[in-house]
């Protein structure tokens, strides 16, 4: 009993003392590393990933998985370029993004709910249509000769100081965080992870939510799909090819679990961070970006493997 | 004098700290069929996982016919010639039942190459020799549970077995079935195996145990004779103290129908129920395992909606499409199979109770988690349902604490119908008294109960009514203080009753 109490708070605590352990790595390695304006780069290289990892987590917690946010990240930044180009205000653009987010996420709801393809394979399928949509309206070429002032979602900042999409990461956290903690959406997200016939057996409508689950994954998505275009500020037809991978990844390495039940914002916001401070850790020390790969790919199999062992100790 | 078969010496084990076993002796002597019987957590299943070379054991020492042997895998387990049936099937679906009885020792043609023709033919000839009758060709998903189980023992008995051990066998299994289980064991203990025995049954274990060991906390209490030890003296034991009375009285039912089907069919597994059920009322529904006894109230419960008939809820038709439905209109199911159908395992204890009716907990969007917590103390006090702590997640509770939070979900719904599947599977002795008490709470309340079960006397000691159900119908309703275990069996097994 005791030592599964150890086990579990082990669990619970490790990747915040990771988090913790690359910190103080790096800042005595790397006498940059502590600066402002190194904190604030990886604010900004980190919070694409850091949104999406978000609707991730609830889509995790749901024993779910999208593949597809990748290619919605070029579908949706293309879509926000175009209305950019239309002289549309940024604020219009940025919902049409999100709306075209949504349309994707309730595409891959519906798949999933309606058709009963497993999540794995109907966004597997998504992630080459919205790719192949966006380059058939842009014909390959990038959405560009945008207005300046549409890159403000990306590199404005507020007070001088605040990175602007560090604001939309603390409004998608604080949402998410209402939406799981504090609302039926987000309990049934758990209790369908953690036994979908449970669920279904407690009054619970898995079509109706699992569609909730992925439309909500999509809107942020398509967020973050504007904000990196206006990070390029380019609408870039190829723009998120393989962040599905890393978005997974971060939510993994936070705590989420790919069998379902568990996942938590904070969890995931950790994950990011781990996953960019490796990145920015490995720049920073002069580490080939080759290297960087394979350190990641071990971080990634490391963490899964954490919580496959624990679950085997439990079971 | 002759060697005990298996001598366990000794045997202590904790852990992290906590002794889980100290201390304890166990033998078999071959020909005996040995009951080990103990509350759930006390240490049945660990002694068993230390013989079947699964955990290691801290202290003691273990010989079979004399000899010392280590057993620190199943593996050195199996090649002393020990096998273990488990509760759950731990068969291998897509395979068949062949290929799962010779799983790991197939007949070589030459290295590599499995000589499939004559593993099919050795399969089937230990098939018939037990009296299974089973293809050895079958896939095992196909088989029915009790198939299932024929396979897991005739793998046992492939193998060079001296001692086998059965965890909860006939758990799964019909009244006919057990039958023939109990014959087999004949068998086995004839050719001079040694089978160790796990039951909470005692209706079984009179019929076939020679021996009983009786553990209680880690600790062996009792050992001997099967008659020399009586039920009472058996329950004193496992749980310390006296249960007087496993059964509650239950009150005479209030009064109104308040659920009432008729005609009830999904057109393959049952047809034509029609039945009344009262405020008040237990109405418990009997029959062998496949007679459709779960598949009714699976239907009611809109789990499988049915095709004929209709069900009247308070005296207005009503169709349930969906669990949604029925849990609207204030019906609830306890289902048949605790973890892959009622837990959800990483939630905690209070998140599984209020899941089927968080609208009773919300405004607007938001949960109102302070009134959630309130109300779920409130239940987990009234209930005893005994944790660490309160975000402890359901998983880690026993198996009589999981299905009280199970009833406290239906009780946190408010629910007026509540449908009971099995509600005592699992559940060790202790936690079914608590069961019971809470069944006759909940009738006294007011709700209308059906509950499905295959434990007879569960059956006429909780039950105001039974239902008992053959082949798909509903071949009689009895007075549960008017009948017994054989006039519900007549109705269950036989086609005609004189």
């Amino acid at each position: 009993m005791k030592a599964s109490a150890t086990r579990e708070w082990l669990k619970k605590f490790l990747p915040y003392a990771s988090l913790l352990v690359l910190i103080v790595f790096l800042s005595i390695a790397s006498p940059y590393f502590a600066t402002a304006g190194n904190i604030s780069s990886v604010i900004r290289q980190t919070s694409v990933i850091t949104i999406m990892a978000m609707g991730m987590t609830v889509v995790i917690a749901s024993s779910g998985i999208d593949l597809s946010v990748g290619s919605m990240i070029g579908f949706t930044g293309v879509l926000g370029a175009l209305l950019i180009a239309r002289h549309e205000p940024v604020f219009v653009a940025l919902l049409g993004a999100i709306a075209g987010g949504a349309l994707c996420g309730l595409i891959n709801g519906v798949a999933i709910a309606a058709l009963r393809i497993p999540p794995f394979i109907a966004t597997l399928g998504t992630l080459g249509v919205y790719r192949g949509v966006t380059l058939m309206i842009t014909g390959g070429i990038p959405v560009a000769n945008l207005t300046r002032d549409f890159g403000v979602l990306a590199t404005g900042t507020l007070f001088g100081w605040l990175p602007v999409p560090l604001l939309f990461v603390v409004f998608t956290a604080l949402l998410i965080h209402f939406v799981l903690d504090h609302t039926k959406l987000g309990r049934y997200s758990y209790a369908i992870g953690s036994n979908a016939e449970a669920a279904r057996c407690s009054g619970i409508q898995l079509a109706k939510y699992t569609v909730f689950i992925y439309v909500l994954n999509g809107a942020l998505t398509g967020m973050a799909g504007m904000i990196e275009a206006a990070r390029l500020v380019t609408g870039q037809p190829t723009a998120g090819d393989g962040y599905e991978l890393r978005v997974i990844a971060a939510v993994v390495i936070g705590g989420g679990s790919l069998n379902g039940g568990r996942g938590t914002v904070l969890g995931t916001i950790v994950g990011a961070l781990i996953m960019a401070l490796l990145s920015n850790g490995c720049n920073l020390l002069g580490i080939s970006p080759f290297l960087q790969q394979v350190i990641i790919g071990c971080v990634i199999v490391a963490a899964v493997t954490f919580d496959e062992f624990q679950r085997r100790r439990v079971g | 004098m002759p060697l005990p078969l298996l001598e366990m010496t000794g045997i202590s084990k904790s852990f992290g700290g906590t002794p889980v076993l100290q201390n304890v002796d166990f033998t078999a002597w071959a020909g005996e069929v040995h009951a080990l019987v103990g509350e759930n957590g006390a240490g049945k299943s660990t002694l068993m996982k230390i013989l079947n070379g699964v955990y290691p054991r801290d202290t003691g020492t273990i010989r079979i016919a004399g000899e010392d042997v280590q057993l620190r895998s199943p593996h050195e387990a199996h090649t002393a010639g020990i096998s273990m049936i488990f509760q759950e099937h731990t068969l291998a679906g897509h395979l068949t039942v062949a290929q799962n009885i010779f799983l790991g020792m197939e007949p070589k043609r030459a290295p590599g190459i499995i000589d499939n023709a004559k593993m099919n033919r050795r399969a089937q000839e230990v098939l018939d020799a037990h009296g299974f009758r089973l293809p050895a060709s079958a896939e095992v998903q196909r088989l029915t549970r009790a198939e299932k189980q024929m396979v897991e023992i005739a793998r046992a008995l492939s193998s060079a077995s001296r001692v086998i051990v059965m965890d909860e066998p006939t758990a799964m299994l019909s009244h006919r079935e057990s039958e023939e289980l109990f014959r087999i064991i004949g068998g086995l203990t004839e050719r001079g195996l040694a089978v160790v025995y796990i039951s909470h049954r005692m209706e079984e274990l009179e019929r076939i145990a020679h021996r009983i060991t009786i553990l209680r906390n880690g600790q062996r209490v009792y050992t001997g004779e099967y008659g020399s030890v009586d039920r009472a003296g058996i329950i004193r034991h496992m749980v310390g103290r006296d249960i007087h009375e496993l059964f509650p009285k239950l009150n005479p039912p209030a009064g109104e129908v308040v659920l009432e089907v008729r005609g009830l069919g999904d057109g393959k597994r049952y047809r034509n129920i029609s039945f009344q059920l009262h405020r008040g009322e237990v109405l418990g529904l009997g029959g062998l395992v496949g007679a459709g006894r779960t598949e009714v109230a699976r239907g009611i419960f809109g789990l499988e909606p049915p095709v004929q008939g209709e069900i009247l809820l308070n005296g207005s038709p009503v169709r349930f499409a969906s669990p949604k439905e029925a849990v609207a209109a204030g019906l609830g199911m306890l289902t048949e199979d605790r973890k892959t159908t009622g837990i959800f395992p990483d939630l905690s204890v209070i998140h599984n109770i209020s899941i089927a009716a968080l609208d009773r907990v919300v405004t607007g969007p938001k949960l109102k988690l302070s009134d959630e917590l309130a109300q779920c103390r409130e239940l987990i006090r009234s209930l005893d349902i005994r944790m660490r702590s309160e975000n402890q997640t359901i998983f880690r509770l026993s198996g009589g604490n999981q299905q009280k939070a199970i009833f406290a979900r239906w009780l946190f719904a408010g629910s007026s119908v509540l449908l009971l599947d099995e509600p005592t599977q699992g559940v060790d002795l202790g936690a079914r008294a608590e069961i019971y008490n809470l069944i006759k709470r909940i009738a006294d309340r007011g709700a209308a109960v059906l509950m499905v079960s295959s434990d007879l006397p569960e059956l006429i000691g909780m039950s105001h009514r039974i239902g008992v159900m053959r082949n798909g119908e509903l071949a009689a309703i009895l007075q549960a203080d008017a009948t017994g275990q054989e006039e519900i069996m007549r109705y269950a097994a036989l086609e005609h009753v004189p």
